[in-house]
This record gives C-alpha cells, sequence and structure tokens, in this order.
C-alpha cells in the first residue's frame, strides 16, 4: 500500500508568498517600488519593534501579520536578532495612518 | 454602530486584557455561586491566560497602553527556542504563557524568587489540566474538585499578578 503524507497548509495559503517577499526586502531592499514599507524601532539596550506598512496585508489578522513578519525577520536576519524583537506589527498604510505611525 | 465594529475599531491593549481580566474573573465566579460551573471556569480561565500574557509582556518592556497582537509573534519565537515542547495552543495556553514568563525571566537574568517560581509552574500546570479554550464545545461539568483548582489557581495568579512581572 502506498505511503503518502498528508500536506498540512499551516495558514493562509498566501502568507508564504508575503513571507518570501518581505524575507527579499530585508536582504535586499528595493527603492523602486512603494511597498512594503519596513520601519524598524531599535537601539542600543532596547527592544527591537518592527512595523510593515503594506497595502497586502488586507485580509490577515494582526495575529497572521505577526507571525509572518518574525518568520521572515528570523530567516532575513538570524535568531539571534530575533530574540531581541518584542512588537511585530503589520499595517495597511490606511491603519498605520491611524495609529500615527512616523518614518524617515 | 454595532459591537463588533466598536470593537474592531482598535487593537486590544495590554490594560484591556488586564481589565477585561478581572471582568471575566468576576463574572466567571458570579457563575460559580449559582452552580453554573461550566461558564464559571470557563471564564476564569480566560481570566488566567490574560494575566499570564499580560506579566509577559509588561516584563518584555511593554506599557499599558500597548497593542497586544503584534506581541504574540514576538512571543511565539522564543517560545520556540526556550520551551520547544511546549504547544501555545493558538496562544491561549497557561502553561505555555507561564513557562516562557519564567524562562524569559532566566535569560535575562531576573529570575522570580524559587517558591513563587515553584508555586506558579505547580498552579499553571493544574490549571492547564482543569482548563481548556477548547472547552466552549463541551457540554461536560467540572467535578467540585476541578471548580476549586481552577478557582484557586486562578485567584493565586490574580493576587500575584504584579510580583510577576515588576
Amino acid at each position: 500500500m502506498p505511503l503518502r503524507r498528508r500536506r498540512v497548509l499551516a495558514r493562509n495559503p498566501r502568507s508564504e508568498g508575503l513571507r518570501a517577499r518581505l524575507v527579499e526586502e530585508w536582504r535586499q531592499p528595493r527603492e523602486d517600488v512603494p511597498e512594503p514599507i519596513i520601519v524598524e524601532e531599535s537601539g542600543p539596550n532596547k527592544p527591537t519593534h518592527l512595523f510593515v506598512i503594506w497595502s497586502d496585508w488586507g485580509d490577515f489578522n494582526q495575529q497572521e501579520r505577526s507571525e509572518i513578519i518574525m518568520d521572515a525577520y528570523e530567516e532575513a536576519r538570524g535568531s539571534d536578532l530575533v530574540s531581541l524583537v518584542t512588537v511585530a506589527m503589520g499595517l495597511t498604510p490606511t491603519e498605520a495612518e491611524r495609529m500615527g505611525i512616523e518614518y524617515e | 454602530m454595532t459591537l463588533r465594529r466598536r470593537l474592531a475599531q482598535q487593537l486590544e491593549s495590554v490594560q484591556d486584557l488586564e481589565l477585561a481580566s478581572e471582568s471575566r474573573s468576576w463574572e466567571g465566579l458570579e457563575l460559580l455561586l449559582v452552580g453554573k460551573t461550566s461558564g464559571g471556569t470557563y471564564l476564569m480561565g480566560f481570566a488566567a491566560e490574560m494575566l499570564l500574557k499580560c506579566a509577559y509582556f509588561r516584563f518584555s518592556g511593554a506599557a499599558p497602553a500597548d497593542a497586544v497582537k503584534p506581541r504574540l509573534g514576538p512571543a511565539r519565537k522564543p517560545g520556540q527556542l526556550l520551551i520547544p515542547v511546549v504547544p501555545h495552543e493558538q496562544y491561549h495556553s497557561p502553561r505555555f504563557w507561564a513557562l516562557l514568563h519564567l524562562a524569559a525571566r532566566r535569560s535575562r537574568h531576573a529570575p522570580l524568587a524559587a517558591i513563587m517560581e515553584a508555586q506558579l509552574v505547580q498552579r499553571m500546570r493544574r490549571l492547564h489540566q482543569n482548563w481548556w479554550v477548547e472547552m466552549r464545545y463541551r457540554a461536560i461539568e467540572p467535578s467540585p474538585l476541578e471548580v476549586r483548582s481552577v478557582f484557586d489557581d486562578v485567584s493565586w495568579l490574580r493576587a500575584n499578578y504584579v510580583l510577576l512581572w515588576r
């Protein structure tokens, strides 16, 4: 009898695409595309806060956005830096504006 | 405006969770006192879950007004590293939050006093045995001993909440 592994879809199937795009952006930031905008807030002896402003978040809830950002950050920057992150927030441009997220 | 719309307008904050925990705890107690033990224990378990999350977030530097959901993803990573065999159960497990909190404190050279640490581990392990977020889909009534355990463990947590993160 053939043995087959069950394919498990962990979450929204689009999440993998977003994660890969974020990894790419962290490794090689592109100035020729308007989004995603990654805002990193960190300093010596301070935890890191990550904000990713992106229209593509649309149908993802905050928990999923947070997990995608963390998975991408870990892949791009490694597990040492990931332990310094205490906030990973995904926002659409409208949400970012409403929350008053400012960046350079 | 509907309740859902009002709630969805703003992300819940650490302080929201602390206040909600207080409400759920008293509502749970009201239910227990009139013999509605299934609903009572369910609400009390949520009260504990919220306090454990807040204790971890507060210790990690969160201010009362900081949003909770963007802190869940960052909590999952140290969880995988520090307590890999303990599932977070969609971030609802009291055992996960208690052990993560202790591991985080130890990794930052700020462990709790030994007696407090032992109490937290024992009580949250027991709470984990007597409360499960999936209870909402079950019609089983908890036994008097289970109800008493949940009440005792949640009450202990409420009494010691501030000591956990200060």
